[in-house]
C-alpha cells in the first residue's frame, strides 16, 4: 500500500488525470457537474442451480456473462435456506474455475503419494480401471472391491455400480459424521427427526454449533426464533460463535452430555414437569426411565459436566414451561465418543419427555416428498462371501453407510476377507478418518485404488487412478429430495450453468456407465439422467416445471399430527425410553454413564470442530475462502499455556499415541484448559493444491480413531495429546 | 387325482418345514432381496397386479404372519410360492424380517 | 425528499459467517487481501466466554451525508450521487493519492491493489442498474441487511426504522450523518477511530503508517478488524483489550 511517500502524480496517473479533464471539457464524462451517474446494467444470463459446496445443497442463481459464470446468488423462492447463500456458496464461482482442478485421467508412476503421473486418455483410463476391477473380483470375489462416495447427487450411481458390479462394501462419510446421532433417534423415535427450528421457544444445543456450522434451515430459523424471543442455551467445551450468541453458555467437561440430559431427566420426572399425557399415550418404559435416572440428580452432573446444579435445575424447569416448543437440538456430527449412539439417545429421551415429537416447534417426523428412487435388480454373486467386510463388529451398523473406521481395520488385516480395491467419489477420508497413518497403511494394502474429484485431494494423491470430475455447474443431475421441517419438503436438480466442461472432466455418472459397459454391465445403465429424473418425478406433476421455472419444487405434505392414529416404528410401537432390543442385544436399554477419562496430567483432550467458511477438508484451497482461514492453528487456553511456557503464535508439536503435527498455538480463552482444538483439512501431503503448501497442521494424522461400538461411528475425541514448545529456529 | 394329493401333501409339507425354517429367519438376506425382486417385485410394485411390498410395507410381526404356511396358502401367487425353494423363502423372509417397518433397520426394496 | 439509499442493519442477527464480505468480493471483484465490506466485534479470544451475547457488527461505506472523503479528494473523482444519495468514485479521475482513505473514519476505502485507486463499496452500483440488491444484503443467511430508499415510506428501510429504534456509528469529533443505520443494539455506536484530513501538517508521517496497518488489520477480518482500532489508537492500546466493557446484552 505505498502510501508512505511524498504525493507525486506519477506518468500514467498524470495522463490519466489529463485525459478526463480533456474529457470532462468536451462534456463527455461530467460527474462532478452532473453529479449523478447510473451504470449500464449488466447483460446476465441467470439460471438455477444447486450449490456444491455443502452437504446442503441450496438452490441459488448462476449470473452468467459471455458464458462465464459471474456472480452465484441466493434463489430467494428456496425456503429451505430461507433464501441466502453463505460463504461458501458465494465462494463456489472459485470451485469452478480453480486453477488446481484436475484437467485429464492420470496414471501413478512412481510410489503411491509420490507424485509422479501419467497422463492417459479415457479410454486408457477406464479401460486400465475396467481390468483392474475384473482381475480383483476374479481372485478375491466382487466383494474386494470398496467403494465409497460422498454427498453428492451422482453419488447414487457409484452406489449403483457397487451394487451390480457385486461389491456390498459400501460406504459413505457418514460414519465419520452422524451415524451415532441418527442410530440412537431411531431407536427412540423410530425414525430420525427433523427440528422445527422455527417455532421453537427454547432450545439446549449441546455438542452442535449451528451458527458456524450451518444446516438449513435450522441455522436460520434458530436466529429467527431467538429475534422473536426463542432461549439458546449452548454446552460445549470450545466458546464457538454459536457459544458467543447464545443467551447461556456452559464450558461442559468434553465427554459428559449424557451426565447433563440424564440430570434434566432426573429434575422432568421427579419434579413432574415431563409431559404425562405424551408420554404416557406414546412412549414405553416410563417406570424404568424414572427409576434409572433417580441415582442421576443435577448435583451428581454437576461433578461430572462441571454445570452447577441449580443451572441444570432451572434449565430442566424452563424447558417444561416452554415444552412442547422446546427441545435438546438432536444435532448432526456425533462422531465423538464410544459411547455416542447412547449419549444422543439420552437426548431423545428428554425430547420425549418433553413431549415435543410431531409438534410446532418440536421435533417433526420426515415429511411426504414423493420422490422416486428408481431402482433396478441387481444381480446376485454366488460366490461372494455372506457379509460386509466391517460386519458383525459395531452391533447396530447401517448396511448403506458402512463403517470406514471398521472397514479400514479388516482391510488391514485381510479378515474376514481380502479387500484389495478402492474406488472414492468426492470424498477424503485422508483428511477426515482420524489417523491417517493408518489410512495410508490400508492404501498400500490395495492392488488398485482409483480416485474421482475435481481436484488432487490428499485422497486422490495417494490412488493408482484419478479421474477428473466435472464440477457442479458443469453437470445434469438427478433430483435431490430434501427435509426442512416447516420450512419445505422439497425437491431441487441441477441443470449445467456453462456449457463446456473445462479440461477433460467427466460426470462420474459417465464414468460409471463407461465401466459397466466394459464389464458387461452395460444393461444396469441403460438410462440417461433426464430418463432418472422423469421416473424420479413420476408421482410428481408439475414438478419439473417448478423446478424450471423457481428452481424448487415444494410438496404441501402434511408437517405436524403426521403420527395420529399411526404407531411408531420401533419395536413396541411406542417411543422407546426403554429400548428391549438393546436390552436383548446386550447393550443397556438405558443410557448409563460412564464417566470419561480426564487427560493425563499435561495432556489435552483435542476435539473436532467447523467454521461457516471450511467445508470438511474440501474448501480450504479455495482462494476466496482461504482469504477468512489461511491456515489453521492450535487453541490452547492462556493458563495450559503458560504452564508450558507457550505465547501466542509460538510453534509447537503437537503429539498423541498416532501420530503427531507441527503447527503455531493460539491462545484463547475459547477452549476450556482441558482441551485443544484444530480445524480440520490443513497439513495437506497433495501438491496439487497449490495454495495449501506448507499450511497449517493435519488434525487426521494426530486423532485417534475411537469406536462407537453401537453404530460403528468413528470417535473422534478420544485423543489425549501433548503440547511442545518448539524453539523457534 | 393322485396327482392333486400328492401336490396338496406337498404345499402342506412343504409350509410346515418352511414354517419351522421361518421361525429362525437365518437366510442370507442379501440373497433374500435378490430373489424377492426376482420373484415378488413382478407384482407386487406400486405399478404392478399386487399391492406394493417393500420390507417396511409390514412390522415384524406382520411379516411373521405373512409367512405361517396358513396364511400363505390363501395368497393369490400360492403357486409362486410353492416354485421356490425353502431356502430362497428363508432368504426373502430374512431380507423383508430384517427390514421391516418396526426393525432396527427399516427399509424400502428401492 | 430526494431519493437516499440506505442500508437498516440488525446486528444482533449477524453470526460472523462472512457471507457477506465473501458476496461482496466475487460481485465486485475486489482484489485479495482486500475488502470493501466488514464484520467487526470485540476479540473473541480475550473475552470471558458465558457473559452473554455477543455482537457482531457488520458494515461497509456508511454513504454519508455529510462525506468527509469528498472534501478530501483533490480531483472532484470522489462524488455524492444526486439521483440517489449515494457516495461514488469516478475511476477516470481519481489519481490514487491515497488522501480520502483516512478521511473516511470508517476505514471503508482502500486503494484498488490492481487499478491503483481508491475503492469501497458504491451499494452495488452495477447490481441495482440490472434490478438486483447490493450482494451482501441478497446473500445475508439471517437477513440482517436491509436497503432501500429512506425518503420512500413504502421501503423496507424507513418501515424498520419507523417501527424499531435506530442508531448511526457516529465519530464524535468527524461526525458525517452516515446512511447505514442499526437497529437495536449494534454493539460499539462511538466510533473510534478519528477523520484525518489532509490539510494537517505532518499528514503523511502520521497517517500513513496506521493506513498501511488498518487494511492488513481488515484482510484479517473479524477480530482482525478490531487490532487495526487498536493501531489508530495508540493512547488506548488496552480499550479493545477490555471485554467487560465491550459485553452487550
Amino acid at each position: 500500500m505505498g502510501t508512505n511517500q511524498p504525493l507525486t502524480l506519477s506518468r500514467r496517473n498524470f495522463l490519466k488525470v489529463a485525459g478526463a479533464a480533456a474529457a470532462a471539457g468536451t462534456g463527455l464524462i461530467r460527474p462532478n457537474s452532473a453529479n449523478s451517474a447510473t451504470p449500464e446494467a449488466p447483460s446476465f444470463e441467470s439460471k438455477y442451480s444447486v450449490c456444491d459446496m455443502c452437504f446442503n445443497k441450496c438452490s441459488l442463481i448462476a449470473r452468467v456473462r459471455n458464458g462465464v459464470v459471474e456472480k452465484l446468488d441466493p434463489n430467494p423462492k428456496f425456503h429451505k435456506s430461507r433464501g441466502m447463500l453463505c460463504a461458501r456458496g458465494n465462494a463456489g464461482v472459485r470451485q469452478l474455475y480453480d486453477p488446481d482442478r484436475l484437467k485429464s485421467p492420470l496414471l501413478r508412476k512412481g510410489e503411491r503419494g509420490e507424485g509422479k503421473w501419467q497422463r492417459l486418455t479415457w479410454d486408457q483410463a477406464l479401460d486400465h480401471a475396467a481390468e483392474q476391477l475384473l482381475k480383483i473380483g476374479e481372485q478375491y470375489t466382487r466383494c474386494g472391491v470398496m467403494f465409497m462416495a460422498g454427498a453428492d447427487m451422482q453419488s447414487t450411481f457409484v452406489h449403483r455400480f457397487a451394487d451390480v458390479y457385486g461389491s456390498y462394501n459400501k460406504l459413505s462419510h457418514e460414519s465419520m459424521c452422524l451415524i451415532a446421532g441418527t442410530r440412537g433417534f431411531l431407536d427412540t423415535f423410530g425414525e430420525v427427526p427433523i427440528p422445527d427450528m422455527q417455532y421453537t421457544k427454547y432450545v439446549v444445543m449441546s455438542g452442535a454449533n449451528r451458527f458456524e456450522a450451518l444446516v438449513t434451515p435450522d441455522s436460520m430459523d434458530l436466529m429467527k426464533a431467538m429475534a422473536g424471543g426463542c432461549k439458546l442455551v449452548v454446552l460445549d467445551p470450545r466458546y464457538t460463535k454459536t457459544a458467543a450468541l447464545a443467551h447461556e453458555y456452559f464450558p461442559v467437561r468434553p465427554g459428559t452430555d449424557m451426565a447433563v440430559m440424564l440430570a434434566f431427566a432426573h429434575v422432568l420426572i421427579t419434579e413432574g414437569l415431563y409431559d404425562r399425557e405424551f408420554v404416557e399415550q406414546k412412549c414405553y418404559g416410563i417406570e424404568q426411565l424414572a427409576e434409572h435416572v433417580k441415582q442421576y440428580s443435577p448435583e451428581w452432573a454437576e461433578k461430572e459436566c462441571e454445570i452447577p446444579a441449580e443451572a441444570i435445575r432451572r434449565i430442566a424447569r424452563e424447558m417444561a414451561a416452554a415444552a412442547p416448543q422446546a427441545m435438546i437440538y438432536p444435532g448432526r456430527r456425533s462422531s465423538n465418543y464410544r459411547n455416542s449412539t447412547q449419549i444422543r439417545r439420552a437426548y431423545a429421551i428428554v425430547n420425549a419427555l418433553l413431549g415435543n415429537w410431531d409438534r410446532p416447534g418440536g421435533l417433526t417426523a420426515a415429511r411426504m416428498v414423493g420422490l422416486k428412487s428408481p431402482g433396478y435388480d441387481a444381480p446376485f454373486y454366488e460366490s461372494n462371501p455372506f457379509e460386509r467386510i466391517d460386519h458383525g463388529v459395531a452391533k447396530l451398523m447401517f448396511e448403506e453407510e458402512g463403517s470406514l473406521k471398521i472397514a479400514r481395520d479388516a482391510v488391514l488385516r485381510e479378515e474376514p476377507y481380502p479387500v484389495k480395491g478402492f474406488f472414492t467419489y468426492k470424498t477424503n477420508p485422508m483428511q477426515t478418518a482420524a489417523n491417517r497413518s493408518k489410512t495410508i497403511e490400508m492404501i498400500r494394502k490395495l492392488d488398485f485404488m482409483c480416485t474421482v474429484d475435481i481436484v488432487m485431494s490428499d485422497t486422490a494423491w495417494m490412488a493408482d487412478l484419478v479421474l477428473p470430475s466435472q464440477a457442479a455447474f458443469e453437470r445434469t443431475d438427478p433430483c435431490s429430495a430434501q427435509q426442512g421441517s416447516s420450512a419445505c419438503a422439497c425437491v431441487v436438480m441441477r441443470d449445467p450453468v456453462v456449457s463446456d466442461p473445462l479440461f477433460e472432466s467427466k460426470p462420474v455418472f459417465w464414468m460409471m456407465k463407461e465401466l459397466a459397459d466394459r464389464l458387461d454391465l452395460g444393461e444396469y445403465f441403460d438410462l440417461s439422467i433426464e430418463e432418472y429424473r422423469k421416473e424420479q418425478l413420476r408421482d410428481l406433476p408439475g414438478a419439473m416445471d417448478a423446478l424450471i421455472n423457481d428452481g424448487v419444487y415444494y410438496n404441501p405434505s402434511k408437517l405436524y399430527g403426521v403420527y395420529e392414529g399411526r404407531i411408531f416404528k420401533t419395536k413396541t410401537h411406542k417411543i422407546e425410553l426403554f429400548n428391549e432390543t438393546y436390552q436383548q442385544m446386550g447393550l443397556d436399554p438405558l443410557p448409563v454413564y460412564e464417566s470419561p477419562t480426564a487427560p493425563p496430567k499435561n495432556q489435552f483432550r483435542m476435539v473436532v470442530g467447523r467454521t461457516a467458511t471450511i467445508t470438511q477438508s474440501s474448501s480450504q484451497n479455495n482462494s476466496l475462502l482461504q482469504e477468512f482461514e489461511p491456515e489453521n492453528d492450535l487453541w490452547i487456553h492462556p493458563d495450559s499455556a503458560a504452564a508450558l511456557g507457550i505465547h501466542d503464535g509460538d510453534p509447537v508439536t503437537v503429539s498423541g499415541k498416532v501420530g503427531e503435527q507441527r503447527i503455531r498455538a493460539r491462545v484463547t480463552r475459547r477452549t476450556r484448559p482441558d482441551t485443544v482444538y484444530m480445524h480440520t483439512g490443513y497439513g495437506v501431503l497433495s501438491k496439487g493444491l497449490s495454495r495449501l503448501q506448507g499450511k497449517g497442521a493435519c488434525i487426521a494424522q494426530v486423532l485417534e480413531d475411537g469406536l462407537d461400538e453401537i453404530s460403528g461411528n468413528m470417535a473422534m475425541h478420544e485423543t489425549f495429546v501433548k503440547i511442545t514448545k518448539e524453539k523457534k529456529s | 387325482m393322485k396327482k392333486i394329493l400328492s401336490l396338496i401333501l406337498g404345499i402342506v409339507l412343504f409350509l410346515t418345514s418352511v414354517g419351522l425354517v421361518f421361525a429362525y429367519g437365518d437366510g442370507n438376506y442379501r440373497k433374500g432381496k435378490y430373489l424377492f425382486r426376482k420373484n415378488c417385485r413382478a407384482c407386487h410394485t406400486e405399478a404392478g397386479q399386487a399391492k406394493e411390498l417393500s420390507p417396511l410395507s409390514k412390522t415384524m410381526a406382520e411379516w411373521e404372519q405373512a409367512f405361517k404356511p396358513e396364511t400363505a396358502a390363501g395368497y393369490p401367487c400360492k403357486d409362486e410360492w410353492a416354485k421356490l425353494s425353502e431356502s430362497d423363502l428363508n432368504d426373502i423372509y430374512t431380507y423383508l424380517y430384517k427390514h421391516a417397518a418396526d426393525s432396527a433397520t427399516p427399509a424400502k426394496c428401492k | 425528499m430526494k431519493t437516499q439509499l440506505a442500508m437498516v442493519i440488525d446486528a444482533s442477527r449477524c453470526w460472523d459467517c462472512k457471507a457477506c464480505m465473501a458476496a461482496c468480493k466475487t460481485a465486485n471483484k475486489v482484489p485479495e487481501g482486500q475488502w470493501r465490506n466488514w464484520i467487526k466485534s470485540v476479540d473473541l479470544d480475550l473475552v470471558e466466554p458465558g457473559g452473554g451475547r455477543l455482537i457482531f457488527q457488520p458494515g461497509n461505506c456508511m454513504h454519508c451525508s455529510e462525506p468527509l472523503c469528498i472534501k478530501a479528494c483533490p480531483t472532484g473523482a470522489t462524488y455524492r450521487n444526486e439521483a440517489d444519495g449515494t457516495v461514488l468514485i469516478n475511476r477516470e479521475l481519481c489519481i490514487g493519492c491515497g488522501q480520502c482513505l483516512p478521511a473516511c473514519p470508517y476505514g471503508a476505502r482502500f486503494r484498488h491493489a490492481e487499478l491503483r485507486v481508491a475503492d469501497k463499496c458504491d451499494f452495488c452500483a452495477e447490481r441495482r442498474a440490472a434490478g438486483l440488491e447490493p450482494a451482501c444484503v441478497a446473500t445475508c443467511p439471517t437477513k440482517a441487511r436491509a436497503f432501500g430508499n429512506l425518503a420512500d415510506p413504502e421501503s423496507e428501510v424507513a418501515r424498520l426504522l419507523k417501527r424499531n429504534e435506530s442508531v448511526q456509528l457516529v465519530q464524535a469529533k468527524s461526525p458525517t450523518d452516515p446512511n447505514i443505520r442499526y437497529l437495536g443494539n449494534p454493539g460499539r455506536t462511538d466510533w473510534p477511530v478519528e477523520a484525518q484530513m489532509p490539510s494537517a501538517f505532518g499528514f503523511w508521517k502520521n497517517v500513513a503508517g496506521p493506513v498501511v496497518k488498518i487494511f492488513v488489520g481488515f484482510s484479517a477480518l473479524g477480530f482482525g478488524a478490531m487490532l487495526a482500532k487498536q493501531l489508530f489508537l495508540p493512547d488506548h492500546p488496552e480499550e479493545d483489550r477490555q471485554p467487560e466493557e465491550k459485553r452487550h446484552e
